[in-house]
C-alpha cells in the first residue's frame, strides 16, 4: 500500500509537470488533406483604376469598398455583372470618409462602413427613387474601442483590433453593458518585442449561437478559438511551422524569406471559411481556403490558383465563392477582377 | 536493493523534469522581463505610443496586412501598409 501511494504520487507529479510543459501546444491541420481545386466560374467586374478591398453581398448586389479611389465604395449587380453606382465622398465632412472598411455583420442585413480616420461608422442606404446607394446616418463609434480596425458586429458584441494596445490581439466588446475584454497576444514568440499590435494583428469572426469567436493571425499560420466571454478554447496551426522567424537584430518578424498568414475570414452559421496565403521565392504565391466548423474541425479545403487580395464572400445557398483576383496586364499595370468560383 | 535503485531512478527523473520545468518558467519570466524592459526603453525613446510620437509606417499599401498609421499622409491617417517604421 505504501509503494502504491508512492508511485501514485510520482505519477501525479509527472502528469502535473507534463501539463505545465504543454501550455504552448496546438494541433496542426493538414490543409491539403481534403483539397479541391477551384476554377474561375465567371468574371463579374474588372477594376483598372481602383483597388477593391472588402466585399459583401446582399440580394444580388455586391458592395465593395475601394482604396486609391475618388469614391469609397461601389455597388455591383451580380446578375447583370454591371455597376449600379459608386458612392461615398472622400473627406472629413458629413457622410464623408477617408479610408473605410466594410463592417462584417453577423446577425443583420444592415451594411456599415467603419472609418477610423474620421471616427465614423456610416450606413449604406439605397435611394427609393433612383435605386442608387449612398452613405448616410453615422452612428457612434464606441469610445472604448477607438482606434480600431477589422470590426465585426453581432447582435450583442463587437470584435476587432485596437491599434494602440500593444499587449492585446483583439477585443470583445459587449454592446449591452459597454464592457470590453482584451485578449492577450498569443502564442508567445521569443524576442518579438516591437510593434506587437501590428505583428499579432488578427481578423475575427463571431458566432453568438455557438458562443465562439475565431481570431486568425495576419502573419502567423494560425487561428485561435475563444468564447465570447474571452475564455481560450484552442489554437490550430495551418502548417508545421506556423510562427515566422524573428530578426534577432530588430526583434521584429523577418519577412525577407517568406510572407505568410491568414488573409480573410468568412463566417456562416455552421462554418468559418479561412483564406491562407503564402508568398516566397520557391512557390511564388500559394492560396488555400479551408472550411472549418466552430470547434476548428476541418471540413474541406480548396486550392486557388489566382492571387486573391482583400476579403472573400461565400454564398452557401448557391455554392459560390466570390473573391478579388489581382492580375498584371501587358503594360505592367495592376488590374483586379471580381470573380466567382463554384464550391461544393 | 533493487527497490532502492528503482527509487533512486524515480527520484532523479522527477528532479530532472522539475529542473526542466523551472527552466521553462524562468524563460517565460525572462521573456516577460525582456518585454517589460523593451517597453520601458521604447517609451523612453518615444518609439511606442503617445500622441504625436506613435510609430508610423513608410511602406507600400498591401490589401491583406493590418491597418497602421501611414507616415506619408501626415501620420494622421490609417491604412494597410507594410515596411519600415518611422515616428510621427
Amino acid at each position: 500500500m505504501r509503494y502504491f501511494f508512492k508511485y501514485y504520487l510520482v505519477f501525479c507529479s509527472i502528469s502535473l509537470l507534463i501539463s505545465c510543459q504543454a501550455i504552448d501546444k496546438w494541433d496542426t491541420i493538414d490543409v491539403l488533406s481534403v483539397s479541391q481545386r477551384l476554377d474561375i466560374q465567371e468574371i463579374l467586374y474588372t477594376f483598372d483604376d481602383a483597388l477593391p478591398v472588402w466585399m459583401s453581398v446582399q440580394d444580388s448586389v455586391m458592395f465593395i469598398n475601394l482604396a486609391r479611389s475618388s469614391k469609397a465604395a461601389v455597388a455591383l449587380d451580380i446578375r447583370t455583372k454591371s455597376l449600379i453606382n459608386s458612392f461615398g465622398e472622400i473627406g472629413r465632412g458629413p457622410n464623408e470618409v477617408i479610408g473605410p472598411e466594410l463592417v462584417a455583420q453577423m446577425d443583420s442585413d444592415e451594411l456599415l462602413l467603419a472609418d477610423v480616420n474620421t471616427k465614423k461608422i456610416v450606413r449604406i442606404v439605397q435611394d427609393t427613387i433612383n435605386k442608387n446607394y449612398s452613405l448616410a446616418g453615422a452612428m457612434d463609434y464606441p469610445e472604448e474601442i477607438y482606434p480600431s480596425s477589422d470590426l465585426v458586429f453581432s447582435e450583442n458584441f463587437i470584435s476587432g483590433r485596437n491599434m494602440e494596445n500593444e499587449e492585446a490581439m483583439f477585443f470583445i466588446y459587449n454592446r449591452t453593458d459597454r464592457s470590453s475584454v482584451d485578449i492577450s497576444c498569443y502564442p508567445p514568440v521569443k524576442n518579438l518585442q516591437k510593434r506587437r499590435s501590428y505583428f499579432y494583428a488578427v481578423r475575427t469572426a463571431i458566432n453568438e449561437d455557438a458562443n465562439r469567436i475565431i481570431a486568425a493571425n495576419y502573419f502567423f499560420n494560425m487561428f485561435h478559438i475563444y468564447t465570447l466571454q474571452g475564455d481560450y478554447v484552442k489554437s490550430l496551426a495551418l502548417s508545421e511551422n506556423p510562427i515566422p522567424p524573428v530578426d534577432p537584430q530588430s526583434n521584429e518578424i523577418d519577412f525577407r524569406e517568406e510572407l505568410t498568414g491568414i488573409q480573410a475570414l468568412f463566417p456562416t452559421e455552421e462554418y468559418c471559411y479561412i483564406l491562407l496565403k503564402t508568398q516566397n521565392a520557391k512557390i511564388q504565391k500559394d492560396v488555400v481556403m479551408i472550411k472549418v466548423d466552430w470547434d476548428g474541425n476541418l471540413i474541406k479545403s480548396y486550392k486557388i490558383e489566382e492571387d486573391i487580395v482583400g476579403s472573400i464572400y461565400v454564398d452557401e445557398d448557391y455554392h459560390r465563392l466570390y473573391a478579388i483576383a489581382q492580375n498584371i496586364d501587358e503594360n505592367g499595370g495592376e488590374i483586379y477582377n471580381v470573380i466567382s468560383y463554384s464550391i461544393n | 536493493m533493487k527497490k532502492k535503485i528503482l527509487g533512486s531512478i524515480v527520484a532523479v527523473a522527477i528532479a530532472a523534469i522539475a529542473a526542466v520545468n523551472v527552466n521553462f518558467n524562468n524563460e517565460a519570466e525572462n521573456r516577460l522581463s525582456a518585454l517589460s524592459l523593451a517597453n520601458v526603453e521604447a517609451l523612453a525613446d518615444g518609439e511606442s505610443g503617445g500622441p504625436g510620437n506613435s510609430p508610423c509606417y513608410t511602406g507600400e499599401y498591401q490589401s491583406w496586412v493590418p491597418v497602421a498609421l501611414k507616415c506619408s499622409v501626415g501620420c494622421d491617417q490609417y491604412d494597410r501598409v507594410v515596411g519600415r517604421v518611422d515616428k510621427c
